[in-house]
C-alpha cells in the first residue's frame, strides 16, 4: 500500500509521494520531474506500478495499457487520452479524479475507487469492475457495454449519454443517480439496485 | 502496510489479510468468512505468519473460516464476544489502542448493526465491518438501533481525517472524505436533523 506519511506542507493531510517528505501536488517541480519521470521508468520497464501515490498529478497519452496498478494512489489527477487499455488494477484510488477520451477497454479493476470523478468520452467496454467505488461519478458519453459490473456502485451519480449494453449489473448500485439517455439493453436490470 | 482484498462468494464478505510486509513477515486476518485456494495462495506464496483474527462481529457470515483458520494458522482471535465458533477471544470490550505484533489498532466499539460491532484502525486504514460502508450504512434491526448506529460512525469514525481509508465488510473500499460528501444514508438523516424531521 502506498505510505501513509503525511504531507510535511502546513496544513495538507494528503499523502506523501515517496521518497519525498510532500504530497506531489505540494513537491517542487524537480521534485515532480523525478516522480513522474520515476512512474515513466517503471511504466516502460515492469509490468506493475505498485505502491504509488501522486495526488493532483496531469497525465496526458499515458499509455498503461497493458500493465497492473495495484495500491496506489491518484486522488484528485487530471488523465486526458490515457490509455488503460487491458490494464489490471487493484485496490487503488482515482477518487476525485477527471478522465477525458481514455480508453480502458478490457479493463479488469477490482477494489478500486473512482467515487466523485468526472468521467468524459471514455470507453469501459468489455471490462469487469469488480467491487469498484463509482459513486458520486458526473458521467458523461461513456461507454461500459459488454462489461462485468457486480457489485459496483454508481449511486448518487450524474449518467448521461451512455451505454451500460450487454451487461453484468447484478448487484450493481445505481441508487439515486439521475440518469438521463442511458442504455441498459440486453442488461439484467432486474438484478441491480434501482430506488 | 498491505492490504489483501478477498472476497468471499457465501455471505458476500470481504476478508481482509493485512500484512506487515510484502514477504516472510506477519498478518492478520479481518473477519474470517472463509479460507479459500486463493486465500491460502497468497498466504503461502508470500510466507506470511498469521499473528491474529480480527473479528469486527460474531455474524456466522463474517466468522464461518474461524475455526479453519485456527487448524491450518493457529492464532489468537480478537473480538467483543467471549467466544467465536466455539473458539475462546480475546475480549475487546470498550474503545481502545491495542498492539499485536508489527501492528498498532485503534479498536472502536461502534453498535448499531450488532451490539458487538467493532471497527479496526491500521494505520490510516479502517476496517468498518458492517457499520459504514462505501455509500450507505448498514442495516439494523430497528429504527433506535439504526439512529444509534448514524450517532456512533459520525462521532467515532467520520472523525478521522478525509485522506483515511475506509475498507468495509461488504462492498467496495472507500475514503472518509468520500463518504463525508456522498453517503447517502447520512446525508439523508443530516437533512432530516435539519429540517427537525427526527
Amino acid at each position: 500500500m502506498f505510505t501513509s506519511q503525511i504531507c510535511s506542507h502546513p496544513g495538507c493531510k494528503s499523502y506523501v509521494s515517496a521518497p519525498f517528505g510532500t504530497c506531489f501536488h505540494h513537491s517542487g517541480s524537480k521534485e515532480k520531474e523525478i516522480i513522474l519521470e520515476s512512474l515513466r521508468k517503471t511504466l516502460s520497464s515492469r509490468t506493475t506500478v505498485r505502491d504509488v501515490s501522486i495526488i493532483g498529478g496531469d497525465f496526458e497519452n499515458l499509455d498503461i495499457s497493458g500493465k497492473s496498478i495495484w495500491a496506489s494512489n491518484f486522488s484528485f489527477s487530471t488523465f486526458r487520452s490515457c490509455d488503460f487499455s487491458s490494464s489490471r488494477i487493484s485496490t487503488s484510488f482515482f477518487d476525485m479524479c477527471i478522465f477525458i477520451d481514455c480508453v480502458f477497454s478490457e479493463l479488469s479493476a477490482r477494489y478500486c475507487v473512482f467515487s466523485g470523478s468526472r468521467i468524459t468520452r471514455c470507453s469501459f467496454a468489455m471490462s469487469t469492475m469488480f467491487n469498484c467505488n463509482l459513486i458520486g461519478l458526473d458521467c458523461l458519453d461513456n461507454d461500459f457495454s459488454s462489461s462485468d459490473l457486480y457489485f459496483s456502485n454508481f449511486s448518487m451519480s450524474r449518467i448521461e449519454n451512455t451505454k451500460f449494453e450487454d451487461c453484468n449489473i447484478k448487484r450493481t448500485n445505481y441508487k439515486a443517480c439521475a440518469l438521463k439517455n442511458v442504455s441498459f439493453r440486453y442488461s439484467n436490470t432486474q438484478d441491480a439496485y434501482f430506488s | 502496510m498491505r492490504v489483501y482484498c478477498h472476497f468471499c462468494e457465501t455471505g458476500q464478505v470481504n476478508t481482509y489479510l493485512v500484512c506487515s510486509g510484502e514477504r516472510d513477515c506477519s498478518a492478520l486476518i479481518i473477519d474470517p468468512a472463509d479460507l479459500d485456494n486463493e486465500l491460502i495462495r497468497i498466504i503461502e506464496s508470500h510466507n506470511l505468519t498469521i499473528k491474529a483474527l480480527l473479528v469486527t462481529h460474531n455474524h456466522e457470515n463474517h466468522v464461518r473460516a474461524a475455526g479453519k483458520f485456527q487448524k491450518i494458522y493457529p492464532c489468537p482471535v480478537y473480538a467483543y464476544s467471549r467466544t467465536i465458533s466455539g473458539i475462546s477471544t480475546v475480549q475487546l470490550k470498550e474503545t481502545l489502542k491495542m498492539n499485536i505484533e508489527d501492528f498498532t489498532a485503534d479498536v472502536l466499539h461502534v453498535p448499531g448493526h450488532s451490539d458487538d460491532s467493532l471497527v479496526y484502525v491500521i494505520e490510516n486504514a479502517i476496517f468498518s465491518g458492517d457499520t459504514l460502508q462505501a455509500g450507505r450504512v448498514s442495516s439494523t434491526s430497528s429504527f433506535s438501533k439504526r439512529a444509534d448506529l448514524i450517532r456512533n460512525i459520525s462521532k467515532k469514525i467520520l472523525c478521522y481525517d478525509d485522506n483515511y481509508l475506509l475498507f468495509p465488510a461488504h462492498g467496495c473500499p472507500s475514503k472518509i472524505r468520500i463518504e463525508r460528501m456522498m453517503n447517502y444514508d447520512m446525508l439523508e438523516t443530516s437533512v432530516a436533523l435539519s429540517e427537525n424531521l427526527l
